[in-house]
């Protein structure tokens, strides 16, 4: 029952939103896949070259690399690729249409396309695209790419999850954190 | 999913003692209860059979797409609005009604905090006097009445938890010591006792040690929306189903969805008619039927039922059928702090602030609530940065900035839940749809809620409390969700209210319906009052009184 609002948005970011519907032996199919094209470095299968090019564009604006690893590195546009294959394939003409629109708007500024523009160019340009279902969909694609279990294609080598220290085990003792830990020493402390 | 032996098969022209609609927090309490008291008894349920090997930590699967909550076979969408001036829109995304369908309902991805009700809850009316716009009203039942059934399923159900200061009056401790305190309780306690406040121990029905041939919590953080891998948590589906299923007289039939309770000329249930997975049609002939679908359900399932003898639904001669929809209300707050807090790991709730518990008049509104520390959903990696980029603090939800926070903020956040009281409102209901159907043609649920502005005010106080224990415990940075009318409700209350009086109540004090002799309903719907959070332990323990009367009234061909 918690974050409620942002939880929500989850359901309205995706467009149409149809992709809640229950997908799963798809979407199993489609990670599967995208995970074998993503080690072996090969091409997508449901978008074309120019829209991988955006995504990658757009993905790495949301989840940039600095010197850690950014949303393509972690392999967010491979996760897409099957989404738009599977569980999100109601989503897929809209996207490439948002695609074609920032390839076009990136045209018409410098006649470049939009992954040529400089990261200040790109910036400014989906600035002005924050509140289109497109954006939203890329933004949950990017997000769902980047954290979500490596079976579904993205999370390359579970980085993002060791980025933010998150360790995928079934077993813990406690102490878990610092703050209880601190607080079981008092406690010996005051026994002894 | 493997194929589940149920032990026993009934024939659906077998006249069975009872068929139970539902298999969680009440369903598999009756299961147990009336199968061991030697009776014949099919339990529907919508769900399949999933047990701890086809649960998961795949948020994907889970969460976003709700694998769990949504129909297994087919779309069975909801719509939602907050007046009955408004027309009611579809909604996509979370469902308006959340519950799991899954053998065990929502006792299977519950967060298990098992509060008690105190007396106060149950005769509040008498105690404030009556409130303008609601069907405020005491339970026909005392807490004292209850209180042997809540013991009985604290130690039938699994709870490690310890008595706090404020606790109603108990006749036997609890049957396990409290889970391990998390980081998030540490620093509750911290805050709480700065401002003078009484933290205590959340009871919670997930094991502490091993109990009953169970093992203990092995803290893997996936607790809240998931499916226990360790059958520690204390579902219905681990402790009382099996117990059902072992008597040889309980068949547990899954994906069975229910479509239709019927009458025969006496006026009486004759038999539940359902459709299986593939949509076919069957029926179940039962001498009684026992409803047990949840708030949400179990009005609509009424509401179905309508014939020519029954035109405004089921046991509805009260016209209270879906009427009085409580959910609880809930805000949130929450911050970071300086060390890792490390929340990912364990279960929700450790430790929580029961001094705001009873209403206090000079708060300008009427309410009472509960506080608890516990990391929301920013407990896994991916409802984490999905939330805290949807919903957060920051100025932009994207860019370095955005990817900086969420990394920090995994292992230095812990949120603070307030739950609250919901007011009794006439206006806030379960009815069908007039125009949506699901994907079988049955009308779609719709949900008309808006929270009591009372409720909304008790939600803000709880908030204002709840950031001056954040900031007490030393939080380097904090905020809040806005308060806003509920979209959705977990806690599905009141719809089938519980009452002495047939004119202003759905069933009597023994959970049987006014109207209809053989027909029982027992769950969230029974309840008159909200309590103050957290409805499952006295979900179950009604459960286990009704089982014990409803028994009684069998053996002595009173039904």
């Amino acid at each position: 029952m918690s974050s409620r609002r942002a939880f929500l948005k989850l359901g309205g970011g995706a467009a149409g939103a149809t992709w809640l519907a229950l997908h799963a032996p798809a979407i199993v199919k489609a990670a599967d896949a995208a995970a074998r094209a993503q080690s072996a470095g090969a091409d997508f299968e449901h978008i074309g070259r120019a829209e991988a090019e955006v995504l990658t564009a757009v993905s790495d604006q949301i989840f940039p690399p600095d010197e850690r690893p950014g949303a393509s590195d972690l392999g967010a546009v491979y996760f897409m690729d099957g989404a738009l294959g599977g569980f999100m394939a109601g989503a897929a003409p809209m996207i490439k249409q948002g695609c074609a629109e920032l390839n076009e708007a990136a045209s018409s500024l410098s006649g470049l396309a939009f992954a040529e523009l400089s990261i200040e160019q790109q910036t400014t340009l989906l600035q002005a695209r924050e509140d289109t279902p497109f954006f939203g969909a890329v933004h949950f694609l990017t997000l769902c790419g980047v954290f979500a279990a490596p079976e579904h294609g993205g999370n390359r080598e579970r980085l993002s999850w060791e980025l933010m220290g998150f360790q995928p085990q079934h077993v813990w003792l406690p102490p878990f954190g610092h703050y209880d830990a601190a607080f079981h020493e008092e406690a010996v402390n005051d026994r002894s | 999913m493997t194929d589940h032996d149920p032990g026993v098969r009934f024939n659906e022209r077998d006249n069975v003692d009872f068929a139970i609609i539902g298999s969680g927090a009440a369903g598999g309490v009756l299961a147990r209860e009336l199968s061991r008291a030697g009776f014949h008894v099919v339990v529907l349920e919508q769900g399949p059979y999933r047990t701890a090997s086809d649960f998961s930590h795949d948020e994907l699967r889970v969460f976003v797409q709700g694998e769990m909550t949504h129909h297994p076979s087919w779309n069975d969408p909801q719509t939602h609005r907050q007046s009955s001036r408004d027309k009611a829109q579809a909604v996509n995304g979370i469902p308006p009604a959340l519950y799991s369908r899954t053998v065990g309902g929502a006792s299977v991805h519950f967060s298990g905090n098992y509060w008690r009700m105190r007396p106060i809850d149950f005769k509040e009316r008498s105690l404030l006097g009556s409130i303008a716009g609601t069907g405020f009203s005491d339970w026909p039942i005392s807490y004292e009445e209850l209180e042997p059934y809540y013991t009985k399923a604290e130690w039938e159900i699994g709870v490690s938890g310890a008595p706090g200061p404020f606790d109603a009056p108990r006749s036997k401790g609890y049957p396990l010591p409290p889970m391990p305190i998390k980081s998030s309780g540490v620093l509750l306690e911290k805050g709480a006792r700065k401002l003078g406040l009484n933290p205590q121990p959340a009871p919670v029905a997930i094991l502490s040690k091993p109990y009953r041939g169970r093992p203990p919590c092995g803290h893997c953080g996936f607790c809240m929306g998931f499916g226990c891998e360790m059958n520690a948590k204390s579902s219905t589906l681990v402790t009382m189903l099996p117990e059902a299923e072992a008597t040889g007289r309980c068949e547990i039939r899954p994906l069975s969805t229910v479509f239709r309770i019927a009458t025969n000329k006496a006026g009486r249930v004759s038999e539940v008619q359902y459709l299986d997975k593939d949509g076919q049609q069957h029926a179940q002939k039962a001498k009684a039927v026992i409803l047990a679908a949840n708030g949400a359900e179990t009005p609509r399932l009424l509401l179905m039922s309508e014939s020519s003898a029954n035109p405004d639904g089921l046991a509805n001669g009260s016209g209270l059928v879906g009427k009085y929809l409580m959910g609880n209300g809930h805000s949130v707050n929450h911050a970071y702090f300086e060390h890792e807090l490390n929340e990912w790991k364990s279960i929700q709730v450790t430790r929580i602030v029961l001094d705001f518990y009873e209403a206090d008049t000079g708060r300008g509104f009427y309410g009472g609530g509960g506080i608890d520390a516990r990391p929301l959903v920013n407990g896994s990696p991916l409802m984490h940065a999905l939330t805290i980029g949807g919903g957060g603090p920051m100025p932009l939800r994207w860019g370095k900035a955005f990817k900086d926070e969420v990394l920090y903020g995994f292992n230095h956040h812990v949120g603070l839940l307030n739950s609250t009281t919901s007011l009794p409102v006439e206006s806030n209901n379960i009815t069908l749809d007039p125009e949506l159907k699901d994907d079988q043609g049955r009308p779609a649920m719709r949900m008309t809620y808006r929270d009591h502005d009372d409720d909304l005010a008790m939600m803000k106080f709880l908030q204002d409390k709840s950031e001056e224990i954040l900031s007490a415990a030393g939080a380097v940075k904090y905020w809040r969700e806005p308060v806003e009318p509920q979209p959705f409700l977990a806690h599905l209350l009141g719809t089938c209210r519980m009452g002495d009086d047939p004119a202003t109540s759905v069933v009597d004090r023994f959970h049987r319906s006014h109207e209809i002799p053989n027909l029982f309903i027992c769950d969230g719907s029974s309840l008159v009052s909200s309590g103050r959070g957290q409805p499952t332990l006295t979900i179950q323990a009604l459960a286990f009184r009704a089982a014990e009367h409803i028994a009684r009234f069998a053996r002595n061909g009173e039904i």
